[in-house]
């Protein structure tokens, strides 16, 4: 059967039902009827669906995480797993907001990225810009496309490397997101080859990959390099209130994967995302991470450190204000000798917010040789904010080296009086004070996400006075 | 100073609170475990009122396939301002097969204090133990210095002459 699904088409040989029969019709809540509607709406082969069917029972069967941030505001019947992008537009501009709206006008955010980000609009033109990166790493045998259109397009290489770094079992949100994925990137780069531009997500020009329940693969064989962003500093208004995102990274033999993220979601979001590297003989992987919106996130990017001589790093940083918990934090696996860890983890609490940094070190027996470094530092602007540290490390390898600090501090005095006498007014010092905080963090960024944080902040400051 | 030596199997659970204003305490732990021993610390500082200060410092070492999990906790509540806390925990894995777990804890609700901790889990240094033994030590002689020097830095010096006879004890149970 021929089929025309999203402007491509294709040949099923899997013997599935037409999905033109199915009449869409959006309803809450989660059961084996609507899993299968989605993966039928998608034209999936048969595999996928069995897969996401195990993945549901998997969901039910798990209890909700008795640790970390808040979850009991989550009612999953009350949900819509699956909406068309058109369905999950706002109705208008008034509709956004007036805070999210503020912040735009202040970041000088470009009118029409407004209306995207915003969810006003389902489609952001880019067309131009997109179209002819496509052309540079089609040439290079790069393959970025959307999640679905990859699994329709390379089913067998996706099949050989899906859920095999998450599985279904990991926990409670990742057994959610194999049933119900719907978006997110599939990146494979073939061996030797570096992408030199980062590949955003943002260019993609799809509302739908801001969705719930993304789930993005990235391969990157061996001797390539390739540095993968997504989101970005400005506030996006989210429609939906649970975000269960899975991120699979292999990186083979000698190879490089960096992922930034920057997620600013409006603050309705429970953002709870599963993010794990395989990492092979003398491959590096870099993970960093920016979180600043969300009413709760619990997010812990991780390294799998498999072959001998590989290389992990974390860079964290998160943002609370009043109302939020932000738990986040790292996990490195030492599985394999002369492998080396960096976790860095900086967050600022305020107004009532709370960040946690929450992590695991692990040196397995045999892993000789390995060497890490752990350092969170916590910095609390008032009285009424809180931050917590909650590391694990876990030894079992004596000739391994590991060492791990933590201090918890606020803005202090002498800073203060310094740059004030110095003419800076108290809101300006102390945006200086905490941008010189993150800074580890944030140079590390591409640059235009740098100078927006930057700004973001200052911004943020600016009613922490008085 | 509370001072407590842990020697073999042992599940201890030691809370220093700071609940009078000015308080000020320092908790020392040292411990050595070997063959299967499983030793389990939970330590805990609170802070409730203003102006204490408190020292956590946990050491010691493990042979054969003795295991540790040391939890460590710093609370300081929102009434505890001007309040401050050190955690220093490190363990000497003497032999493969020996494991050490650590988890420092930090839950911190008032900012104008100071509160940090740091961790370290290794073995002895290989060179140090060269040095002693190109002078005529045996390899047991030169444990035994490394191990009595790592663990009476716990404490600082006017305080070593009284966990001498401690370390002594904690060192022969290792090393014996």
């Amino acid at each position: 059967m021929k089929k025309s699904f999203g402007g491509l088409a294709r040949n099923y040989q899997f013997g599935f039902s037409d999905p033109e029969k199915y009449v869409f019709k959006s309803e809450k809540g989660l059961s084996p009827k609507v899993v299968e509607k989605i993966s039928a709406l998608k034209g999936e082969p048969s595999w996928m669906r069995e897969f996401r069917l195990r993945a549901l029972t998997v969901f039910e069967e798990k209890p909700r995480p008795t640790w970390g941030a808040d979850l009991s505001g989550i009612n999953f019947a009350d949900i819509y797993y699956y909406l068309r992008p058109t369905d999950r537009l706002v109705g208008s501009w008034d509709a956004v907001p007036s805070t999210i709206r503020r912040t735009y006008e202040r970041l000088g955010i470009p009118r029409a990225e407004r209306a995207f980000l915003a969810g006003v609009k389902a489609q952001y033109e880019s067309e131009v810009v997109y179209g002819s990166l496509k052309e540079a790493l089609a040439r290079q045998g790069v393959i970025f496309l959307g999640m679905d259109e990859a699994l329709a397009r390379y089913p067998d290489l996706v099949r050989e490397y899906f859920g095999t770094v998450v599985p279904p079992q990991d926990n409670k949100f990742a057994a959610l997101n194999s049933a119900v994925w719907s978006g997110g990137s599939f990146v494979y780069v073939p061996a030797g080859v570096r992408v030199a531009l980062p590949l955003q997500a943002y260019f993609r020009i799809n509302a739908r990959k801001m969705g719930q329940f993304e789930r993005t693969l990235i391969i990157a064989e061996e001797g390539s390099f390739v540095h993968y962003v997504e989101g970005c500093t400005a506030p996006v208004y989210s429609v939906d209130s649970l975000h269960a995102a899975v991120v699979e990274i292999i990186v083979k033999r000698g190879a490089r994967v960096r992922y930034t993220t920057i997620q600013n979601w409006s603050r309705n979001v429970y953002n709870l995302v599963t993010k794990r590297a395989w990492v092979g003989a003398e491959a590096v992987m870099e993970w960093v991470d920016g979180n600043l919106g969300s009413k709760v996130t619990m997010k812990y990017p991780s390294v799998y450190l498999m072959g001998k001589g590989a290389r992990g790093e974390v860079l964290s940083l998160a943002y609370a204000d009043s109302g939020q918990w932000l738990d986040a934090g790292a996990k490195a696996i030492h599985a394999a000798p002369y492998t080396s860890s960096l976790i860095i983890s900086k967050s600022v609490s305020r107004g009532g917010g709370r960040t946690s940094y929450r992590g695991l070190l692990e040196i397995q027996p045999g892993a000789e040789g390995s060497r890490s470094h752990v350092r969170c530092d916590a910095l609390l602007l008032d009285p009424r904010s809180r931050s917590d540290t909650y590391p694990t490390m876990r030894v079992s390898e004596r000739r391994s080296s590991v060492e791990h600090e933590a201090t918890v501090t606020r803005v202090g005095e002498e800073q203060l009086f310094y740059l004030r006498s110095r003419g800076i007014p108290e809101n300006e010092a102390i945006s200086l004070v905490v941008n010189g905080f993150v800074e580890p963090i944030v140079k590390n960024l591409p640059l235009e996400y740098a100078i927006e944080l930057n700004r973001l902040i200052e911004l943020e400051m600016e009613g922490s006075v008085g | 100073m509370v001072f407590v030596a842990v020697i073999g199997s042992k599940t201890k659970q030691i809370t220093i609170p700071f609940a009078k204003e000015g308080k000020e305490e320092q908790l020392v732990v040292i411990f050595a475990g070997k063959g299967s021993d499983r030793i389990e610390l939970n330590l805990s500082a609170i802070h409730r009122a203003p102006r204490t200060k408190g020292r956590i410092t946990v050491r010691g070492v493990l042979r054969d396939r003795a295991a540790i999990r040391v939890r460590g906790l710093i609370k300081i509540e929102k009434n505890a301002q001007w309040s401050e806390d050190f955690l220093d925990g490190r363990a000497l894995l003497l032999d493969e097969g020996a494991q050490a777990e650590i988890l420092p804890y930090l839950e911190i609700e008032a900012d104008a204090v100071r509160a940090s901790h740091s961790a370290a889990v290794g073995m002895l240094d290989q060179e140090q133990l060269f040095y002693l033994r190109s002078r005529g030590l045996s390899e047991r002689q030169a444990q035994g210095l490394l191990v009595a020097g790592f663990l009476d830095r716990a404490v600082a010096d006017p305080w070593r002459k009284k966990i001498a006879s401690a370390v002594e004890e904690v060192k022969a149970y290792a090393l014996g």
